[in-house]
């Protein structure tokens, strides 16, 4: 069953603003990192997490929640389709948020090992610059305006496929 | 300084930009993000992942001349010509080759081999050319040929090659695909020798996929320890499929000129399991047995065929699930499978279904999707049907469209005790019209008395009262099959896959309502036993 039983065992993660999260160890295990350092033993009672803040660190906990909720496959295939579908709008809810939390939580999936995570952050980054000229797309990633390409360089690039910048 | 700290791209790994890349499948958007900065120039020179399809290209290309259809291929070759060199400046070997593209002259077939001569030096792993059919070119080109290299490219994992020429060494070499477990040729010229060679220099393959290739009257395939699946579109000309593997589990083929199926020995692949056929097994179609008779180990077939005028006879011992997409009437399909558990009866072929079923099922099932026009007199079929073959204890009933008529009253004048069965599924395929509910039900009960029956009904939650009318005559019809004095119908509601609530009856249905809105499933449960009157 999906259901977690109450008396599973709970891990706690500390965020770089020192606030605490009380989780089970199921969605914890939703991170390849965190399942490394447990199986190793090398995970204490509260994992310190330096370079997470707590904004992001409880997007990451329900993503994860809800993943670990959410029976996995080869169970009966009338469920995986409607549990697939719900699983689907669950993740795009969740990625309706700015910019500046989608990098957080992708820098934070990419240190935690969360590949699903970091599949749907990419996917997301991208479906915000499919269509979009490369000025808008630079607004968007807010692009170092010190590595832009020199004029020449830039001008050449465009020059060679002209198509895609009509 | 701000700025400098405000480039996070820069701190990612390459493989999670590359990862943002493979999200982006027009080309222009490709295009767009390499002049982005210094950092996006150069990772997107080095993704590894070349895919060039001339369709996406014109899609993505919204130039003007977009009639100009020689214009579109000369911008494409140069675009594919650009990255190809951009990415071969890098140091670093690429995954994958994608190049779908049309050819207009014959300048282009060695623009192609140079590229292929650049790719096939960085250890590609995934490699599919694919030449497209112009369908005005005032000189046809010859077939483009594939480069000789492509014989040692020892990396490769998968190639399909669809419309041009295999190396004209592959008579002379020997074939060093020592790490290709996909193979798919569509629309190649082959011969005997050549498919020997091919399978001699694939010693780990697990797929191999030959749709509409030609020149070859025998197709054998002996050896390949590790293949699982063999795919196979096959025209008139093939005479006769040898396959000898010991691990081959699957085997589908597809007769596209309906000449029927050539002869075959597969005898000794113990573990081909699945089979499935789509065409005429024989020109005269009285003899799927005999197609079967090569299968000795078959449990699971599908059979699409497409004008059934003939009767379809056909017996297994092995067989455990049996999927037939036919036009062929029930009347005239006799089957004889003592195994079997589950039969799948699709009158519309156009939903075939997935080639590997998930549910096992313990007892014998007909799952059953009858054409549109379902008459009265489908009713009497499927209960002779019933009859006739395997005890089934379960059934279920899709029905995806209705434009027929059905007359109970007819019906009912058609003395014939109900086919006892543990359980009945009724599924509605967008049909929201609450008189072919009550149709349908009360035609399958004059037809089949089931120990239970679920109703699965997706009315808008607007139609609260078709919703209570229907589980109400249902209900009442399943309770006139028995002796009501002894029989209590318990009903269970369920509305998503956690939450189910039972009832013990209808009126506790009923006088719960209130809080309680219409579920997607309800399901009635007959219980024997003496019952006292429920008050009223």
């Amino acid at each position: 069953m999906s259901t977690s039983s109450s008396s599973s065992k709970k891990i706690v993660l500390k965020s770089a603003d020192n606030e605490t999260f009380e989780i089970d160890e199921i969605v914890a295990l939703e991170s390849q990192a965190i399942k490394n350092m447990i199986e190793d033993e090398c995970a204490d009672n509260v994992i310190p997490l330096g370079n997470i803040d707590s904004k992001t660190l409880s997007k990451i906990i329900e993503y994860c929640k809800k993943h670990a909720e959410s029976p996995k496959k080869d169970d009966n295939a009338d469920i995986d389709e409607k549990a697939v579908e719900d699983l689907k709008s669950f993740d795009a809810e969740f990625a309706k948020v700015d910019m500046p939390l989608i990098q957080d939580i992708l820098m934070a999936a990419n240190f935690l090992n969360i590949d699903n995570l970091i599949g749907l952050m990419c996917r997301t980054i991208a479906d915000r610059i499919k269509g979009k000229t490369p000025e808008e797309i630079r607004k968007i990633l807010n692009i170092n305006k010190n590595d832009l390409l020199s004029p020449e360089q830039e001008a050449k690039a465009r020059e060679e496929n002209s198509w895609a910048f009509d | 300084m701000e700025e400098d700290t405000m480039d996070w791209i820069s701190e990612l790994p390459e493989f999670i930009v590359h990862h943002i890349l493979s999200y982006l499948d027009s080309p222009k958007d490709l295009v767009r993000s390499s002049v982005l900065s210094k950092k996006w120039f150069a990772l997107t020179a080095s993704f590894p992942i070349l895919d060039f399809n001339f369709r996406n290209f014109v899609k993505s290309s919204t130039s003007p001349s977009e009639t100009d259809s020689d214009n579109d291929t000369r911008s494409f070759f140069k675009y594919v010509d650009y990255t190809i060199s951009r990415c071969c400046e890098q140091n670093v070997g690429i995954h994958t080759f994608n190049l779908v593209t049309p050819l207009q002259d014959s300048t282009q077939l060695d623009v192609i081999d140079r590229w292929l001569e650049l790719i096939l030096n960085k250890a590609v792993k995934v490699l599919k050319v694919d030449i497209l059919d112009v369908p005005y070119v005032p000189q046809p080109l010859p077939m483009y040929r594939m480069p000789n290299k492509l014989l040692f490219a020892s990396s490769l994992t998968s190639l399909m090659l669809c419309n041009c020429e295999l190396p004209s060494s592959i008579m002379v070499d020997v074939v060093n695909f020592k790490s290709l477990k996909m193979l798919h040729l569509d629309s190649v010229r082959l011969n005997e020798d050549a498919i020997k060679r091919l399978i001699i220099g694939c010693p780990l393959l697990e797929e191999l996929i030959v749709d509409f290739c030609y020149g070859f009257k025998r197709f054998c395939v002996y050896g390949l320890q590790h293949l699982l699946l063999v795919d196979m579109c096959f025209n008139g000309e093939l005479e006769r499929i040898d396959i000898d593997a010991p691990n081959i589990r699957y085997l589908i083929l597809a007769d596209f000129e309906g000449r029927g199926a050539p002869s075959m020995n597969m005898a000794l692949c113990n573990k081909l399991t699945t089979l499935s056929y789509t065409g005429y097994p024989s020109p005269t179609l009285n003899d799927v047995t005999d197609l079967l008779s090569n299968f000795p180990y078959l449990e699971t077939l599908f059979l699409d065929l497409p004008d059934a005028r003939n009767k379809l006879k056909l017996s297994s011992h092995s067989l455990r699930t049996f999927t037939l997409l036919t036009a062929c009437d029930l009347e005239d399909i006799d089957i004889s499978t003592p195994n079997l558990l589950l039969f799948n009866y699709k009158a519309n072929s156009h939903n075939p279904g997935p080639l590997v079923m998930n549910s096992v099922h313990s007892k014998a099932r007909m799952e059953c999707c009858p054409e549109d026009s379902i008459d009265t007199l489908w009713f009497p079929k499927l209960r002779r049907f019933l009859d006739k073959n395997i005890r089934f204890k379960e059934l279920k009933l899709c029905i995806s469209a209705f434009s027929g008529h059905i007359d109970v009253e007819l019906l009912k004048v058609i003395q014939s005790p109900p086919y006892e069965l543990d359980q009945i599924d009724l599924e509605w395929d967008s049909i929201k019209d609450l008189s072919v509910h009550v149709v349908v039900v009360d035609a399958i009960l004059w037809c089949c008395r089931p120990q239970s029956l679920t109703l699965g009904l997706n009315f808008p939650s607007t139609d609260f009262e078709d919703w209570i009318h229907i589980v109400k005559f249902t209900y009442e019809k399943l309770l006139q099959q028995e002796d009501q004095g002894r029989t209590n119908i318990q009903i269970v509601i369920s509305s998503s896959s956690k939450s189910k609530e039972h009832f013990n009856n209808l009126n506790a249905l009923l006088t719960s309502l209130p809080h309680y809105r219409q579920g997607e499933r309800v399901t009635f449960i007959k219980e024997e036993g003496v019952f006292e009157e429920q008050d009223n």
